[in-house]
């Protein structure tokens, strides 16, 4: 019958390859949070605009990414761009398929929160000899960053655990480490346990860091 | 032989007493009005007296039921009582019909023609037979008031318990629930009801009760006790509220 | 082209197996949901700390490594799965955690006093869930419980990976086979958006309704 013979001290001596690949999955996810960032505020502008074409652009993109898998995205990235010319490392279609991923759902989220703010903010903004670009960035960005906090960092833990998906194309991140260790000793249930502990702690790690970000940078502003 | 008596009632939050050993009957087809300032207790004995207060000290005896202390009230003290909320609490996914006789299918399970005539009986009684298949978001406050109040008389209880019924609404709104609740008098129904609107106790019921820091103040027929108050905290919210 | 048109039909029959790696987990996952969701608002400790371990560990774990650890991790305990009923063992896990979550929420939206109005009316805690709660919880969670039903729908290609022949690994197959990713690959997300698309706009939609219900 079963063999619940659990061996887990053979993950042990490959935990450095563990933590390295732990490392990649930690640097692509804030890479392209931050980057994704950018991009969604400048995206949530476009789709909020009055200029048409833009404003189309932008809701076709969110659409298209929200309804077609990451792997799919990841796939056309890294193999399909090739017969044009574009040839990415599996590290650079890694991190330009997670910003797309990432910014799919947060332009929708910060378009929300650019609402939210009220249109009082803007006069004031005018009044004090604002531009457009500088309202954007000193008075809508923080204020729409602000009221979206709880939904931009759960997006930001998804992209943490959607990750795992780039060891499809050999980026060695965490999930990628873990399938070469087991490849190795054969301890498939174990390894793949300790995987699941290490993204389980990540993400506890997100919660509590952003929970500190929240206390520090936002909280005062009430 | 009173329909409710309250016996050396005491409930306290933590460090709070908000009821202090208090005593009170209600007579069979008196309407009784407790008033009094927010934290008064009048709220939460009137939640106590219904079965959804757990209180530390006394005893409530309602009809042939008795709620001991430190005891959740048991599905069959519900027999006896018809709760009328401040919000209303109609069930929104139920028509106005369904909401008055949800309770008689699915807990007394009574027979359809049994339970068709008294659902059909309470909302006319309440004026809005002819919203019987309405849903409560196409009514207005005073109207979804009334239906809660049908909601209660269907169960056909032996004491109606109304908790500042009329607060949630609009001033126009609130005639029409006064009409309702004067007509309930007039045909002799048991009322308890808890305000801090002293026009409308004054208006419903015949005994006043005045409620302050968990124990009675005073208490009376209702035109002898409003004009003439003997304490100093009654006069003092009486006068608050002419001011008004 | 043609090796593309030639794979066509076996396109279609791994579309098929994609349904179904998404129907079936939608089920099952939605029995075992509901348990979790009540679970999670029951009076005793144990079944409210069960249901949320079971939520913090499906929450917090890729799917892709809950399909490794299903397929890969079994094997190595004994039983050997066939990688399609791996595939929807985990995907069911995988669901029961999210629309658990989601129905908990949802219970626990519907006012308290919804729950002290059918206490008067002498209702128990059962009949009250049942007959008064439950229809209120289940119109608050639509929007979202759809919208989860989206991501199912593309996390099923997930299931690529560990073997199972639905579409994105026939797509990868034909990609190989014809040397034109851009057209096979572009193929493949056009007929992922087909099958997503019509669950997000009905959840937008209802959104829409519940707010301007409001």
């Amino acid at each position: 019958m079963a063999n619940l013979n659990l061996q887990f001290w053979h993950v042990w001596p490959h935990m450095d390859a563990l933590l390295k690949g732990a490392l990649l999955t930690i640097t692509l996810t804030v890479n392209a949070s931050v980057i994704g960032l950018v991009v969604s505020l400048l995206g949530a502008y476009a789709l909020m605009s009055g200029n048409k074409p833009a404003a189309t652009f932008a809701r076709a993109y969110v659409e298209v990414i929200r309804n077609t898998p990451f792997l799919v995205q990841l796939l056309f990235m890294y193999f399909a761009l090739p017969s044009i010319g574009i040839r990415l490392s599996a590290n650079e279609a890694a991190l330009i398929t997670m910003i797309m991923n990432f910014t799919g759902y947060t332009i929708e989220i910060l378009r929300g929160g650019i609402q939210a703010i009220p249109s009082t903010q803007l006069d004031s903004a005018k009044s004090i000899g604002f531009s457009k670009v500088q309202t954007f960035i000193f008075v809508v960005a923080p204020q729409a960053i602000r009221n979206t906090f709880p939904s931009l960092t759960s997006q930001f833990s998804l992209l943490l655990l959607g990750s795992s998906v780039v060891s499809a194309i050999s980026a060695e991140d965490l999930t990628a480490a873990a399938n070469y260790i087991q490849s190795l000793n054969f301890r498939s249930f174990e390894v793949y346990l300790v995987t699941a502990g290490i993204y389980l702690s990540l993400t506890a790690l997100c919660r509590i860091t952003f929970a500190t970000v929240w206390h520090l940078a936002f909280r005062r502003w009430e | 032989m009173p329909i409710v008596s309250v016996r050396q009632l005491s409930k306290s939050y933590g460090e709070n007493t908000v009821i202090d050993h208090l005593d009170l009957d209600i007579d069979q087809s008196s309407v009784v009005a407790v008033l009094g300032r927010s934290g008064s207790g009048k709220s939460t004995l009137l939640r106590c007296i219904g079965g959804l207060e757990v209180f530390q000290t006394g005893q409530v005896a309602c009809g042939d039921q008795v709620l001991l202390p430190m005891q959740a009230a048991d599905q069959s003290y519900f027999r006896n009582i018809g709760i009328v909320f401040q919000h209303f609490n109609l069930f929104p996914h139920l028509t106005a019909l369904s909401n008055v006789t949800i309770a008689l299918r699915k807990v007394q399970r009574l027979d359809k023609e049994l339970v068709a005539k008294r659902g059909r009986k309470a909302l006319e009684t309440v004026g809005l037979w002819e919203k019987a298949s309405a849903y409560p978001a196409r009514l207005s406050g005073g109207q979804q008031q009334r239906v809660a109040i049908a909601r209660a008389l269907a169960l056909e209880p032996k004491i109606l318990l109304l908790d500042e019924v009329t607060s949630a609404l609009d001033p126009e709104l609130v005639e029409e629930v006064i009409g309702v609740l004067r007509s309930l008098a007039e045909r002799g129904d048991t009322m308890l009801l808890v305000t801090h609107d002293i026009r409308f106790a004054q208006t419903v019921a015949d005994h006043v009760v005045f409620m302050h820091k968990g124990k009675i103040h005073e208490q009376g027929k209702a035109h002898e006790v409003i004009r003439q108050p003997k304490t100093d905290e009654f006069a003092q919210f009486l006068g608050i509220a002419n001011k008004l | 082209m043609d090796t593309v048109i030639k794979y066509l039909p076996s396109l279609g029959t791994s579309a098929l197996i994609t349904v179904a790696l998404f129907i079936v987990p939608a089920v099952c996952g939605a029995v075992i949901g509901l348990m979790v969701a009540i679970a999670r608002t029951a009076k005793s400790l144990l079944p409210r700390e069960l249901g949320k371990l079971f939520i913090f560990a499906i929450q917090g774990t890729p799917v892709l490594l809950l399909l490794l650890i299903v397929h890969y991790g079994i094997a190595t305990i004994g039983f050997r799965l066939p990688p399609a009923l791996s595939a929807i063992i985990a995907l069911t896990l995988y669901a029961a955690g999210f629309l658990g979550e989601i129905w908990r929420g949802a219970i626990q939206a519907v006012p308290q006093t919804q729950w002290e109005a059918a206490r008067s009316l002498g209702f128990g805690r059962t009949r009250a869930l049942l007959l008064l709660i439950a229809p209120q919880a289940i119109w608050i969670a639509l929007p979202a419980t759809v919208g989860f039903l989206v991501s199912l729908m593309k996390v099923t290609s997930l299931a690529a990976i560990i073997g199972v022949v639905e579409l994105t690994k026939t797509g990868m197959m034909i990609a190989n086979l014809s040397f034109e990713p851009m057209l096979v690959y572009g193929l493949l997300g056009a007929i992922y958006f087909m099958l997503c698309w019509p669950m997000s706009r009905l959840s937008r939609h209802l959104e829409m309704v519940q707010h301007a219900n409001r």
